[in-house]
């Protein structure tokens, strides 16, 4: 599944580039994700919760970061994620762009989404909306947070 | 004749009462998934993420230590065990190779299901990603990844393979008949177009579900599977056990629509029984059957065809690809392709065709068989290709079809020559019925559709026995999908008898019990099984006659009194029908709604009226779901339509009225004259309507579902103005003339 978010954050491109590189200070403002530690050279552990209407699923996994280019303002991450109560995996690759907007930044993350067993069951509807909210409230903390 | 000449008014004229009926509306009919057994364990599997992809290692250590958990097998403990109707191509559990999400690789019994999905849950596989293909065609090009390596090691049941000349085509067939190339260079007109129809799930309410256990060398099998001898036979060959060896029991079937002839979990289960030592027991979730099962095949089909300057077809030629999934298990017949894979142009006299056909592999869910198997593609094809022949001629769409529908002594586009055809009357019947040319509405339209669907072929037995009691009890194979089999036979019996149908008992028996029976399908039921009834009834009588006894004589003296009734029913002999269908559409919206649509079938001698209206009733549902709203959507192989909320079939409140004319006047060959009605509406809904909201609005849709968006985008070609964008900022009303 191929989804796509834009989101303007009031603060410039470099100190973006650097909260958004910062895996573990970025996965701060991603809602729901618990405890994320270093396990090796641009890769981390971590959990993230996530309710899905009356569901909730516990997704731990591994995120890397797996490529970056700080001149282009361009960065790449991989999550690989699994929930063992529901059954089930979430893989992700997501490209994150960031472009000058005069004193702001366009944060704009492409991301191939594949689920695996019972929780791509959802449905594309709830799982699309569930990815909508996440982005937003990514987005306004980055924003927050750089105030 | 010793017996009494009935005083009872004919049977066939009566309304029936079906024999399951009191049963399964009191809640006392059961079905597999309610059958169970002392010690009964249940199965729960582990599918693949990945559309395909080499099974590196699987680790079942942390499953097997589980509480509850009695047996957890892998491909290693299964293999070299595969599974089809016809081609067994599909392993039980993947050792070396999975080739579509879902495809299983382990599978866990255990004394609860939560344990066993706790367990499936548990269990590690590691994959090594392959590259996946995902549509046909380009599944066939020449670097294609090769999905079926080893398909020189499967087993193809009853005779030799056909060759192919790609490693991915499942079947290939060529039918060729007249001289094509003559008729084309002849032709006034050619016109050619291409037809899209997606993947549509069977959507039967009951999941499979199935029960597996062994006593002694006996393997016992409760199933869904509507043809319990085909799957006792397969299931011989997957497991190494001789058929006789193996008992099938499918009790009442909860829909099949054609889904029903192929089992998923049966040899899996088996194999967990023979660990375990118990009965074990699956039944399968809604998401999996959405997910696993064979759906019909989605299609792209180009038809092109050769017309003189009034219209008259004299060559066509066609070319289908059916997208068949990873695995060709699902598919009975020979060629490997859905049945009537060249039916491209039914009913119509075509002097020379070429059709060419091929299903091909992709790492998609297996597709298999579904009700009226390749009718709905070929003829939302059809009838949309020839509706835009006579738009472009200036030839009324009735006038074209009358023109062309087949009559007797000519030939199809099969090469088949028709004795009889009822084609004309039914067009005829047609134009009466729905008044075609009469005036409509603003922004209506009416499109015709017209097909033909074979009387089912095949032999099969049944035993009937006088009772002491004066009871007649019939002992068949057919098992109860929900048509009507059973009352069939029984009213069948009772007419030829001339006794009451109360007397007649109709019993479905195992494979252990009952004579052999092809299976419920291919519009078969009533003209086979009906004729062993009928020849079993006469048998009967032929037995009185030689002990001079009435049939009550012979209760009371020489019962029990057992015959055998033999049905076959070889002749190459359609049922024709023709739909016409009213629509209105919004222009603004491109939303559109059936307000009248009338169908006309050639059914034959009607046995069971009130079945009959439901086979037709429901047929025209049925096609209407996949005409406007079904599609088994899929994204990079994985699919995202998982429930009955995202996959969406009719309810009442879609179905429109439909006005029924039967034409019953006209003997096919079965029972005193029936025909076959099963798969005889579903296939010609889609066109009807595609060509009445062409009718109406100019909108031309050549893919199904045909969905309002589609309508919208295409009054917007036509017309130069952009659809409304999603934020609704576009002048809506932009369109409107």
């Amino acid at each position: 599944m191929k989804l796509s978010h834009t989101a303007l954050v009031r603060a410039p491109r470099s100190r973006v580039w650097k909260l958004v590189t910062d895996v573990p200070a970025a996965a701060r403002c991603v809602p729901g994700v618990a405890a994320v530690t270093p396990s090796g050279t641009g890769k981390y552990k971590g959990s993230l919760l996530v309710q899905l209407g009356p569901v909730r699923l516990v997704l731990d996994g591994d995120v890397a970061l797996t490529a970056t280019d700080e001149a282009a303002g361009k960065a790449s991450v991989r999550a690989d994620a699994k929930d063992s109560r529901l059954g089930g995996t979430v893989r992700a690759t997501m490209d994150l762009a960031l472009v000058d907007k005069g004193e702001d930044t366009e944060l704009r993350i492409t991301s191939d989404v594949r689920i695996a067993g019972r929780i791509g069951e959802f449905g594309q509807p709830v799982i699309q909306r569930k990815a909508d909210q996440l982005m937003t409230q990514f987005a306004e903390c980055l924003a927050r947070t750089l105030a | 004749m010793t017996l009494a000449k009935s005083t009872l008014p004919d049977i066939l004229e009566t309304p029936e009462w079906r024999v399951e009926g009191r049963d399964k509306v009191t809640g006392a009919a059961r079905y597999a998934a309610d059958i169970t057994r002392p010690g009964m364990l249940h199965a729960a599997f582990v599918g693949s993420p990945f559309p395909h992809a080499r099974v590196a290692s699987v680790d079942v250590e942390a499953a097997r230590k589980m509480p509850g958990v009695r047996a957890v097998l892998t491909g290693a403990d299964v293999r070299p065990a595969r599974f089809g109707r016809r081609l067994q191509d599909w392993p039980v559990l993947a050792w070396d190779r999975v080739r579509f999400i879902g495809d299983r690789v382990a599978a866990v019994a255990a004394d609860t299901v939560e344990a066993a999905e706790r367990a499936a849950a548990a269990i590690a596989v590691e994959y090594e990603e392959l590259p996946a293909v995902f549509d046909p065609e380009a599944a066939l090009a020449p670097d294609a990844p090769v999905l079926h390596p080893d398909a020189a090691e499967y087993t193809y049941l009853g005779g030799t393979r056909p060759p192919r000349s790609h490693a991915n085509m499942q079947g290939h067939v060529v039918h060729e008949h007249g001289d094509v190339t003559a008729g084309f260079e002849a032709a006034a007109a050619v016109f050619e177009h291409e037809f899209v129809v997606p993947r549509v799930h069977q959507a039967y309410i009951e999941p499979r579900a199935s029960l597996v256990w062994i006593e002694g060398d006996t393997v016992h099998v409760v199933t869904t599977n509507k043809a319990p001898f085909a799957l006792r036979d397969q299931m011989a060959v997957t497991i190494g056990v001789p058929a006789a060896k193996i008992v099938v029991d499918t009790p009442h079937v909860g829909g099949d629509f054609g889904g029903k002839g192929l089992s998923l979990d049966e040899f899996a289960l088996y194999f967990l029984a023979r660990a375990t030592g118990r009965p074990v027991r699956s039944v399968l979730r809604y998401a999996d059957e959405l997910q696993l099962s064979n759906t019909r095949h989605a299609a792209r089909i180009r038809l092109r065809t050769a017309v003189d300057p009034n219209g008259r077809i004299t060559a066509h030629q066609g070319r289908v690809v059916f997208d068949g999934g990873a695995y060709a298990a699902g598919k009975p017949v020979a060629g490997l392709l859905p049945g009537g894979p060249t039916l491209t142009l039914a009913g119509y006299r075509v002097p020379a065709a070429r059709v060419e056909a091929v299903a091909v592999y992709t790492n998609t869910l297996p597709a298999g068989h579904a009700r009226a198997p390749s009718q709905p593609q070929h003829t939302f094809a059809a009838e949309s290709h020839l509706d835009l022949i006579a738009h472009a001629m200036q030839i009324d769409p009735v006038e074209l079809r009358v023109r062309n529908a087949i009559r007797a002594g000519e030939t199809d586009v099969e090469g088949n020559v028709w004795h009889d055809s009822q084609a004309q009357r039914v067009i005829a019947t047609l134009l009466a019925a729905s008044q075609w040319g009469g005036t409509v509405g603003l922004d209506h339209g009416r499109g015709v559709a017209f097909s033909a669907r074979h009387v089912g072929r095949g032999k099969t037995s049944l035993t009937l026995t006088l009772a002491a009691d004066g009871s007649l009890e019939v002992l068949t194979g057919v098992a109860d999908q929900g048509g009507g089999a059973h009352t069939m036979i029984q009213r069948v019996v009772a007419r030829e008898l001339g006794v009451d149908v109360a007397r007649v008992h109709v019993r479905r028996g195992d494979t252990g019990h009952a004579n052999v029976d092809p299976g419920v399908g291919g519009s078969r039921v009533t003209p086979v099984a009906g004729n062993a009834a009928v020849d079993a009834a006469r048998k009967l009588k032929a037995r009185l006659g030689e002990l001079v006894l009435t049939l009550d004589d012979a209760a009371r003296t020489a019962a029990p009194l057992a015959v055998t009734g033999e049905g076959e029913q070889n002749e190459h002999v359609f049922g024709t029908y023709a739909y016409s269908v009213e629509v209105s559409v919004d222009r603004a919206t491109g939303c559109f709604r059936v307000v009248d649509a009338v169908l006309v079938a050639d059914v034959g001698t009607v046995i069971n009226p009130v079945a009959v209206r439901g086979q037709l009733e429901g047929g025209f549902v049925f096609g209407l779901g996949q005409a406007v709203m079904e599609e088994l959507r899929l994204d990079d192989g994985r699919v995202t339509t998982t429930n009955l909320g995202d996959y969406k079939i009719p309810t009442i409140a879609d179905a429109p009225s439909l006005r029924l004319v039967l034409i019953t006047d006209a003997p096919g060959p079965g029972p005193f004259g029936a025909k076959s009605a099963g798969e005889l509406a579903n296939p010609a809904v889609g066109a009807a309507i595609a060509n009445a909201i062409d009718a109406a609005v100019g909108a031309r849709v050549m893919s199904l579902p045909i969905t309002a968006e589609k309508v919208r985008a295409e009054l917007a070609k036509r017309e130069g103005y952009a659809p409304t964008s999603p934020d609704g900022t576009a002048d809506s009303t932009a369109g409107r003339r």
